[in-house]
């Protein structure tokens, strides 16, 4: 019988951890040679944030916007860097404050680390998260750090300063909450865990939020029939929640009259003069504003590359391939639901398969709203927290179609090398060339 | 012959297969290797990002040309790019000449390359000296091609825009339309021999825009760049044997060797693959 030399823990955790320092170290480098302030998309906007609370000692505060500053431009701002929350940034601005020094890049460079340490985190209890739903696919976790460690953009996001790091990074621990949860059937120490990291999600970017549903969900699936115990779970998780994160939304109240600061946002916007109107406004349909702005394919290409200002993405060949790859996943996917339907057997992880589908493609209609309603702002990397569902909604379609044992192992685990090489070779003929320029 | 004897043929019969795939494919990827290390080592020290995309000028007047002044000593090539119509029976003879004064021939470097078939993806590379060129000294490569027959045509790759400030593409040795480069590649020679050479090539562009960037010093690029190398190494060796645990329970030294060497044959071949001499043409100027 076939025993997969990954079905030895050890072996399979000594591999994983390997390719998260790589990432790791990896992401460094990248974060060594981006410029200072343009490492990567609004980088100067959020430092500026850090700046402020360096210089004044306190949170930062939003003042509103100097006239004309969305003018001309493209996008308009969805909500305020000072509104969003973003509590990485206290401890970027607190080692700032002890050892930084008068040189932006300098400072810049400091901060950037934040997200390179934030990224082994992501990698880690995204394998954990795999390990738990694929124990049948020893090769499935490797799979998916492989991939989150070499997807362009995904490493790029960890080399320089943002806010989308720590999103990444919190939605992903929350993730990994639900998953233990459901599997243990939500005991203390798992509901704990789950309150803490949906109270660290609230304390980062909106894109991760679509945790909290999520949550909600299989809160409900799991205790349908004990409403009892349901209320009493979910007011389990939400306490820890609302003690880490509640501070930010009522210091938003109390300073803006807006806990989540998107209409206080719009107004100072609109307010600026000048700034463009959003395509609903203008009597777009979606219909027209996806053709116009090229939606789907800009979305596509830059979820996978898009580095600098111009957005350089991979080689025509590489959006073939993972096109290929992901509609062979879609149809794996789509059969494997069948199947379990019409065998009328839903396993334990039908929920949060679920639950993965719900918050990956909710994620994206989040994006697509946002940007149809209010910011004409588009960018794949927007749905970065919730990377991981993806990763297992496209292990699970393949596993549909494909028997991951036996030669087939072999050959993914040969192709993960090629995939670091393949980053590798976008770093030195795409990023350094933009970079040297 | 007994059942037992026909299963034991069998098993010598697939085992010995099994191990000519092992020899073969280790020998391809040996081979590939061994082409790869044979070329030539030259640093990058200038390219236009991707996201430019050149267009393609036809050449009409028979000389087009570009000025060039290379910011590093030892400039030793320069690529261009081109493209080619032609016709069955004919050629395009071009003369490239590197020089220092546009008007005049003394102290020139030249060399010639005919082509006689169509393509739409020349990647010409033009060798020479590194001694010849000096740091910031302006020098001019021209181009003078002649058709055997006006149905041929040859293009080159340029850019409509001023995207690079140290020089302008020129035709007939004079600028007609300002703000146009041809779309070229710089390198240096590298510092060191070979196999250090390699390492030099990988690592200089990096510690240039750690440089630019105001990163770190160079040598913590440097060490970092190697960490992630050796660490690199390491991931496919210990995947190399646990791919040929899983292929095979007889020749796992065999299997190791031969995937180890096809692995590292395919990455080589997507890191390095453009220096593959696969569709380019070396053009020595002397």
């Amino acid at each position: 019988m076939y025993r997969s030399p990954l079905t030895d823990i050890t072996t399979q955790k000594r591999l994983a951890l390997a390719l998260i320092v790589v990432a790791t170290l990896n992401a460094l480098l990248w974060s060594f040679v981006g410029r200072p302030g343009g490492g990567g998309p609004d980088e100067d906007a959020h430092f500026r944030t850090v700046n402020t609370m360096v210089r004044t000692g306190a949170l930062a505060e939003f003042k509103g916007y100097p006239p004309g500053k969305f003018s001309g431009l493209a996008i308009r701002a969805q909500v305020a860097h000072e509104i969003t929350p973003n509590a990485l940034a206290i401890p970027v601005a607190i080692t700032i404050a002890v050892i930084g020094s008068n040189d932006y890049a300098f400072n810049i460079h400091v901060a950037r680390l934040f997200m390179v340490a934030v990224y082994p985190v992501t990698l880690w209890f995204s394998f954990l998260t795999l390990r738990r739903l694929f124990p049948d696919i020893p090769v499935a976790p490797i799979i998916g750090v492989t991939v989150m460690s070499t997807v362009p953009m995904f490493v790029l996001v960890h080399s320089y300063y943002t806010n989308d790091a720590p999103a990444i990074a919190s939605s992903t621990i929350a993730t990994y909450a639900i998953v233990r949860a459901v599997q243990s059937g939500f005991t203390v120490r798992d509901i704990v865990l789950l309150g803490v990291s949906l109270g660290i999600v609230g304390l980062h970017k909106y894109t991760g939020f679509l945790v909290f549903p999520a949550t909600a969900f299989v809160l409900t699936w799991h205790f349908i029939r004990q409403p009892k115990r349901l209320v009493q779970v979910a007011t389990a998780i939400l306490l820890p929640a609302a003690a880490i994160a509640s501070w930010w939304y009522l210091r938003n109240w109390i300073l803006y009259g807006d806990p989540i600061g998107v209409a206080f946002t719009q107004a100072a916007v609109d307010a600026s003069g000048g700034a463009p109107v959003p395509p609903r406004s203008r009597g777009y349909s979606p219909t027209e504003f996806v053709e116009d702005t090229n939606w789907i394919a800009e979305n596509f290409a830059t979820f996978w590359a898009g580095h600098g200002q111009h957005r350089i993405k991979l080689p025509s060949a590489a959006y073939l391939a993972l096109s290929s790859l992901m509609a062979a996943a879609t149809l794996g996917l789509i059969v494997g639901v069948v199947r379990q339907i019409r065998s009328r057997r839903l396993g334990i992880n039908f929920p949060v398969l679920a639950v993965m589908a719900a918050m990956h493609l909710g994620l994206w209609t989040v994006s697509f709203w946002s940007s149809y309603t209010v910011d004409v702002a588009l960018h794949g990397r927007y749905v970065f927290p919730t990377f991981l569902p993806f990763l297992v909604l496209i292990i699970t379609g393949l596993s549909s179609i494909t028997d991951w044992r036996g030669r087939f192992e072999a050959v993914v685990l040969m192709i993960l090398p090629l995939m670091l090489a393949a980053n590798s070779a976008y770093f030195i003929h795409s990023i350094l060339p933009d970079v040297n320029y | 012959m007994s059942t037992i004897d026909m299963e034991a043929l069998c098993r010598l019969i697939r085992c010995h297969i099994q191990r000519l795939a092992f020899a073969s494919c280790s020998l391809t990827s040996v081979v590939w290797l061994a082409i790869i290390a044979a070329q030539p080592v030259h640093i990058p020290v200038h390219d236009f990002p991707e996201v430019y995309r050149p267009s393609y000028t036809q050449v009409l007047s028979g000389v087009k040309g570009q000025t060039i002044t290379p910011r590093v000593d030892g400039l030793s090539r320069i690529d261009i790019w081109a493209r080619t119509d032609i016709k069955a029976g004919d050629h395009v003879t071009v003369r490239f000449d590197l020089k220092r004064d546009i008007l005049s021939d003394s102290d020139m470097i030249s060399g010639t390359i005919v082509f006689d078939r169509s393509s739409q993806h020349w990647q010409v590379r033009l060798a020479f000296d590194p001694a010849y060129i000096s740091r910031d000294e302006v020098v001019y490569l021209r181009m003078e091609s002649v058709l055997s027959s006006p149905d041929s045509s040859l293009h080159y790759a340029y850019f409509g825009g001023d995207l690079y400030s140290h020089g302008e593409l020129l035709e007939l040795d004079r600028l007609e339309t300002p703000d146009q480069d041809l779309r070229f590649k710089l390198y240096r020679d590298p510092q060191f021999p070979k196999p250090i050479a390699w390492l030099e090539a990988a690592i200089v562009p990096a510690l240039l825009a750690a440089e630019k960037a105001k990163g770190p010093p160079a040598w913590v690029v440097a060490t970092l760049m190697i960490a992630i190398g050796s660490l690199g190494c390491l991931l496919v060796l210990s995947i190399s044997i646990l791919a040929a645990r899983i292929f095979t329970i007889r020749h796992r030294n065999e299997a190791t060797v031969a995937l180890l060497l096809a692995i590292t044959a395919a990455v080589v071949a997507v890191i390095a693959g453009p220096e593959a001499p696969i569709g380019k043409l070396w053009v020595p100027l002397s």
